[in-house]
């Protein structure tokens, strides 16, 4: 029952041209990594090491198709201000009650993946279109990641009204990968401001056992970028863009830059 | 990649294969990094595209150059070939030839 109604929603709330845009792209790797899968089959292979096999020659699914998704849209930003920001307001709404449910209903599960990742499509699409720094920041914690690979910020937005740890939220997030990703700074977000930034190394944050962090307001958290072996040396000064946590400007930290 | 539409109407996985195999194997990149640049050459106008039904009753997304694309390759080409001619002249040895007497 809820599985439908969630269809049924995500008709209604995520705009045409996601829904077509996410159809195709999905629809033509699909073709791909078939026809992959197909060959190894008439080799001999057996239909799930084919399949693993199409996958590990592909590369990256996720990252791929979260770049075609970016460039579909990208000519087609249509966003207006006050649409965009309603819309997120309400996606981020949506989202967060299907977290909560998700968690009792594991056949949901896939349903809202697919929104959160639209909800961050259209999280950028709206800092793209400069309207990012009318979003509310109240009981909104914003997670960021930056993916070294591609040089372009995903945005993941959740609206909370009860505590949550970070480990937590990353979990629920559907993880970040260690291999792309460096330290993870946490601030406190007043008067729209990222201030009192605490950080977690890759090391102390990929260890089950390291240590957490409580969110019990809003924050806004920052996932940065490898460290280069410069920087690295240098730990006791500001390792990594010490001014990134706080930057001036979220908008700005979550517009995608157009790949080369 | 463009070169290789020129030639025929092709999918992804398609070209993929031929840019593996025209090269030698030494164009071989993850088979995924074909689509970004395929989708960024069809915003482009470089390329068009257009659904079909496979065999095997996939949906084919399959790509097919443009007149505008025929027209950048050829400068592209050119512009290449410019510049192959000029490196192999500089990597290799002048000939001089011996006069008679």
């Amino acid at each position: 029952m809820l599985g439908g109604l969630l269809v049924h929603m995500r008709r209604w709330l995520v705009p045409r041209s996601i829904r077509d845009a996410n159809a195709a792209i999905d629809a033509e790797l699909e073709h791909h990594l078939g026809e992959t899968s197909d060959a190894l089959l008439a080799k001999g292979w057996d239909a799930d090491a084919a399949r693993r096999e199409a996958e590990r020659r592909f590369g990256d699914v996720a990252e791929v198709r979260s770049r075609l998704l970016h460039e579909a849209l990208a000519p087609n930003r249509r966003l207006t201000a006050i649409a965009g920001v309603g819309m997120l307001g309400v996606l981020s709404a949506t989202g967060l009650m299907l977290g909560q449910r998700s968690q009792q209903l594991g056949d949901a599960e896939a349903r809202v993946t697919t929104l959160r990742d639209e909800v961050v499509q259209l999280r950028a699409e709206a800092a793209g279109a400069g309207t990012a720094r009318h979003i509310p920041m109240a009981q909104a914690v914003h997670f960021i990641t930056i993916d070294g690979a591609v040089e372009r910020p995903l945005v993941w937005v959740f609206s909370r009204r009860d505590d949550v740890t970070l480990r937590e939220l990353i979990e629920r997030s559907g993880g970040v990968r260690a291999t792309a990703s460096g330290r993870i700074s946490v601030s406190r977000l007043r008067q729209g401001k990222a201030v009192a930034p605490r950080y977690l190394s890759p090391d102390e944050w990929t260890d089950p056992e390291g240590p957490d962090i409580v969110l019990d307001g809003s924050y806004y958290v920052y996932v940065e970028p490898v460290p280069t072996t410069d920087e690295a040396a240098s730990e006791r000064g500001p390792a990594v863009n010490p001014t990134r946590p706080a930057a001036a400007s979220l908008a700005a930290a979550m517009t995608p830059r157009r790949l080369p | 990649m463009l070169a290789l539409l020129s030639e025929q109407e092709s999918h992804g996985y398609a070209l993929a294969e031929r840019l593996a195999s025209r090269s030698g194997g030494a164009m071989r990149m993850s088979e995924g990094a074909v689509y970004p640049l395929l989708h960024r050459l069809e915003q482009r106008g470089l390329v068009t595209a257009r659904w079909e039904r496979t065999r095997k009753n996939r949906r084919a997304k399959m790509y097919a150059i443009t007149p505008k694309g025929e027209s950048w390759l050829q400068r592209r080409s050119d512009q290449w070939q410019t510049v192959s001619d000029a490196l192999m002249k500089i990597l290799q040895p002048p000939r001089y030839e011996l006069g008679g007497g």
